[in-house]
């Protein structure tokens, strides 16, 4: 078990931040919750936490806008973040990269330009880690491994 | 707004039938002016030849000699009549020495009258060459042939060949039966051109009928027909001609038209089975996500015999439950058709009872619900419980807009009348939408929350709009607010 960190989680749902949170326990770290994008400015101005759990669908202030700050400021553009998201089906654009990614993997036209709206928000800056919904704690908990060792 | 068709056959005969006019009227000149010239020509010839006979039988002294005389007498009225001419001889002075009709012998002609005038004009001595006129009496015109005699034989001892002239001898025929012949074969000729031309227009009106305007027809009608939306219907002509080979190619476009036309409808209902089945495929996530949450930490709670991380667990399964259930009666509402329970219903009362369902709720997240209700609506039929539905699901959507924005904290439901239409609007001053967000507000199972949303709520909305046969419409800006206006005619129920 490595150093206990901090992990602060950013969402909304009642679910993920169960979820989220008994990942942390189980990988020895702590954590904070914060509800939505205000809260996270706040939380994260208080206290630097060492990774940031990203939902990007939020009321007040959603995900991106949080994603696009951190990054954008220098003192905090070091601390890793991993998007949490069910959104890449729909919106045709790989959030790992950024790319579009081939039309048939559309939902649809509609779809597309929404993939084109976020990757304009996200003016390719890349988050550290991607996890796609239905959270896969495994796959979670490796990523954090990684990214914290 | 369809014109009126013209007939190719009627347009081909209309321009065709003047042509065949004038040239049959051409043609009917022609023949005429020839046919009287050649007449006259052999006329003239018949004149001439008896002419040279009785000059050539002519002489002096059978002019005098009684024995001569009547010999040549004899001969001449047998040459008159064999060529159906009438013969004069004059004399120079005029006097008339012989003639086949008895009653003008011994007549004299002067100068300046007919037939001397035709050749000495103006009573003048000196004579034309003239050797035929056409005279008109008020009888019938007639021909004459006139040549001079000149002095033969003995007399040239005295007279010079080019000597004054013994007289002068008229061979004369009647125009009359030429003229009747001439009419005759005019008329002939019209009755056989008017056949000639009806034929040809009768013949030309049923060619035409035959090989242009019954394929033109059936090419129509079979075109219209395909215009239908009928793309087995096929065109079959008779006649082996480019119109058959045109109305081929149209059956064949068809056929093709109807093959494309399957493809596309197979294409477009599998294009929306996969987009149907992307957007619950992406709702079923976002709940199987919830439930494997729940079941995470129920795990964990029973590992550690933890009770409240059993607690924590189950809530987070129970929500995911009731996101099942709500998904499939969403999905089932979108789906089935139905027609609208219509009954006689308050529309203020509806909305009051949302915002009593509601209120706390709202309250509770620092959102008031406010109603500005059209006290003078009246009743209306409606399908109370499809009408609740769509308020509930736009007042559950304006306070989560509410939520979501810094500075929402109104949702205002308002009710409209008037003689046509009820407006039945809820608005808010929440975080409003992008235009990229409304372009996907009616795509099924998109939605921007992160929990609880099936992505149904406002295709639902529309369905219990445009089944009572009204229509919903939106204004959204984003971080001022969203307003639906749920529009509904008036129905004759209305007041009963």
């Amino acid at each position: 078990m490595s150093d206990p960190r901090e992990i602060l989680i950013v969402d909304d749902s009642e679910a993920n931040v169960a979820f989220l949170s008994q990942i942390a326990e189980d990988l020895g770290h702590q954590f904070r919750v914060a509800r939505n994008g205000k809260e996270a400015n706040v939380a994260i101005k208080e206290h630097r936490p060492d990774l940031v759990l990203l939902d990007l669908m939020m009321p007040r202030k959603n995900g991106i806008v949080v994603f696009k700050e951190m990054k954008e400021d220098p003192d905090l553009k070091e601390v890793p973040i991993i998007i949490i998201t069910g959104a890449s089906e729909v919106t045709g654009v790989d959030i790992r990269t950024g790319e579009e990614q081939p039309k048939e993997t559309y939902g649809d036209d509609v779809g597309h330009s929404l993939g084109v709206f976020l990757r304009e928000k996200l003016s390719g800056l890349r988050p550290d880690g991607f996890i796609e919904k239905p959270i896969d704690p495994a796959l979670l908990s490796e990523k954090i491994g990684e990214l914290l060792s | 707004m369809a014109t009126k068709v013209q007939s190719v056959r009627w347009r081909i005969m209309a321009r065709l039938l003047p042509l065949l006019a004038l040239i049959f009227v051409g043609v009917l000149y022609w023949l005429g002016e020839n046919l009287e010239n050649a007449l006259y020509s052999t006329n003239l010839k018949i004149a001439r030849r008896s002419n040279m006979m009785v000059v050539n039988a002519v002489e002096s002294s059978m002019l005098t000699d009684e024995e001569t005389h009547s010999q040549w007498d004899r001969i001449t009225r047998k040459i008159a009549r064999d060529e159906a001419t009438e013969i004069q001889v004059v004399n120079i002075r005029g006097e008339v020495l012989f003639a086949t009709d008895a009653g003008k012998r011994g007549a004299t002609y002067p100068l300046d009258d007919p037939p001397c005038s035709a050749c000495h004009e103006n009573g003048s001595k000196q004579a034309s060459t003239q050797t035929a006129f056409i005279h008109d009496s008020k009888d019938a015109p007639y021909q004459v042939f006139a040549s001079p005699l000149n002095n033969i034989g003995d007399c040239r001892t005295c007279h010079s060949k080019d000597g004054p002239k013994l007289g002068m001898v008229f061979v004369q025929q009647s125009l009359k039966p030429i003229h009747e012949q001439v009419r005759t074969i005019q008329i002939g000729i019209i009755i056989a051109g008017v056949s000639v031309l009806i034929l040809t227009i009768l013949t030309v009106r049923m060619l035409l009928g035959r090989y242009l305007d019954r394929p033109l027809k059936r090419l129509v009608a079979g075109a219209r027909e395909m215009g239908t939306g009928n793309l087995q219907h096929t065109i079959e002509l008779s006649e082996h001609t480019e119109l058959a080979v045109l109305a081929d190619t149209l059956n064949v476009s068809t056929v093709r038209l109807a093959n494309l036309q399957k493809e596309l409808v197979e294409q477009e209902r599998l294009a929306a089975i996969g987009e149907t089945v992307a957007g619950l495929a992406h709702c079923l996530k976002n709940t199987l996500n919830g439930l494997r949450a729940g079941q995470y930490v129920i795990d964990r709670g029973v590992e550690k015999n933890d009770t409240e991380k059993l607690k924590t667990g189950w809530r987070v399964m129970k929500e995911g439950v009731q996101q099942v259930e709500r998904l499939t009666s969403d999905m089932l509402y979108c789906v089935k058709e139905r027609v609208p329970e219509r009954e006689s219903t308050d529309p203020n009362e509806i909305i009051r009872e949302v915002i009593d369902l509601l209120r706390e709720m709202a309250a509770e997240k620092g959102v008031e619900l406010r109603p500005v209700l059209d006290e003078r609506i009246g009743e209306e039929a409606l399908d109370r419980t499809m009408i609740y539905r769509a308020i509930l699901n736009l007042t559950t959507n304006a306070i989560d807009a509410c939520i979501e924005s810094e500075l929402g904290d109104l949702v205002i439901l308002r009710s409209q009348g008037t003689s046509d239409e009820i407006a039945l609007t809820v608005e808010d001053n929440g975080i409003g939408m992008a235009d990229e967000i409304q372009a996907q507000l009616f795509t099924r199972f998109f939605s921007t929350k992160s929990t609880g949303g099936t992505g149904l709520g406002l295709s639902v909305v529309k369905k219990i709009t445009e089944e009572h046969g009204g229509t919903l419409r939106m204004k959204s800006e984003v971080d001022r607010g969203t307003e639906f206006h749920i529009h509904l005619p008036r129905t004759a129920i209305q007041g009963t």
